[in-house]
């Protein structure tokens, strides 16, 4: 387990540091050439281990269609990144970006499932990541938030 | 995009279902560019130090282990919820960090009271989604 976080962890350091690498080049580039670059570079770079794996690494199960194009969507996430995190900076693009994808993870979570105290857990979770993300977002929160709720109303949001 | 590739590595290995999508990403990307960017945009100048580095094509890197790592972690212990949840957690620290110092031609933005309490609570928030995984 502890292994497995530490991972998933990494991850995230990983996201970060892809995602401002290729800002820095879609500043020059765009977006969309950026994320070519990152999927082509990608490319090559798992090409390795899987030559080294060889006939066994390419074995594919019974999968559905739809596992084969997340690829597709990848293109997208790279080229709207690159275009976003060179605006906002790196941490408010992370908290906006992954709080889309923890919201899309719970939903996917309990698709078909019948809704229960773990649901209910879950949703107090996405809705913490939320306020943060809020909080992190809006300039002032602070202080806003010390405000009493009678000064707000009437107030454009 | 992470549930679709994860199911793919469920039916085979993380590295084959990063590597597909890798693959399938360059050709979408190469076709996105043909139809929508032939020419590329107006020539920004190169950050301080006169020439842009060679590292900034390197961004599919992390990005492939990005996805190996994904697909390791949604099909363990942690599920799809605890696998986003830190993926989030190591982002933000990441974030603040590069913002702080100006890492990889990013402009310095110094931490808000704002940013690092709203950190803390998606940490939180993490932690009991994990939770509720077990």
């Amino acid at each position: 387990m502890l292994t497995a976080v530490l991972l998933a962890l990494s991850n995230g350091l990983c996201i970060g540091l892809s995602r401002a690498v290729n800002g820095h080049l879609g500043r020059r580039d765009g977006p969309l050439r950026a994320s070519l670059w990152n999927h082509v570079v990608g490319f090559v770079f798992l090409s390795a281990p899987m030559a080294l794996q060889g006939v066994g690494a390419f074995h594919v199960g019974p999968a559905p269609w739809f596992a084969w194009i997340g690829g597709v969507l990848g293109v997208a996430f790279v080229a709207l990144n690159s275009h976003v995190v060179v605006r906002l900076g790196a941490s408010r693009t992370a908290g906006l970006v992954v709080g889309a994808q923890m919201l899309t993870g719970v939903v996917i979570s309990n698709l078909g499932a019948a809704i229960d105290g773990r649901t209910l857990v879950r949703l107090a979770g996405a809705g913490l990541i939320v306020a943060g993300i809020w909080l992190a977002n809006t300039p002032n929160a602070p202080r806003r938030l010390r405000r009493a709720p009678a000064a707000q109303a009437g107030e454009p949001k | 995009m992470i549930a679709f590739n994860s199911r793919l590595a469920h039916f085979s290995t993380p590295l084959f279902a990063s590597w597909i999508a890798h693959g399938v990403g360059a050709v979408v990307a190469l076709t996105a560019v043909l139809v929508w960017a032939r020419s590329r945009p107006v020539s920004v100048p190169a950050p301080a130090g006169g020439r842009w580095p060679r590292w900034i094509y390197l961004g599919g890197v992390p990005g492939a282990l990005t996805v190996l790592l994904a697909a390791i972690t949604v099909n363990g212990p942690l599920g799809f919820s605890g696998t986003l949840a830190l993926m989030l957690a190591g982002q933000m620290l990441f974030g603040v960090a590069a913002d702080r110092f100006g890492w990889l031609g990013l402009e310095r933005r110094a931490p808000t009271t704002g940013g690092l309490l709203g950190l803390g609570l998606v940490l939180t928030g993490s932690l009991v989604i994990i939770a509720a995984a077990g």
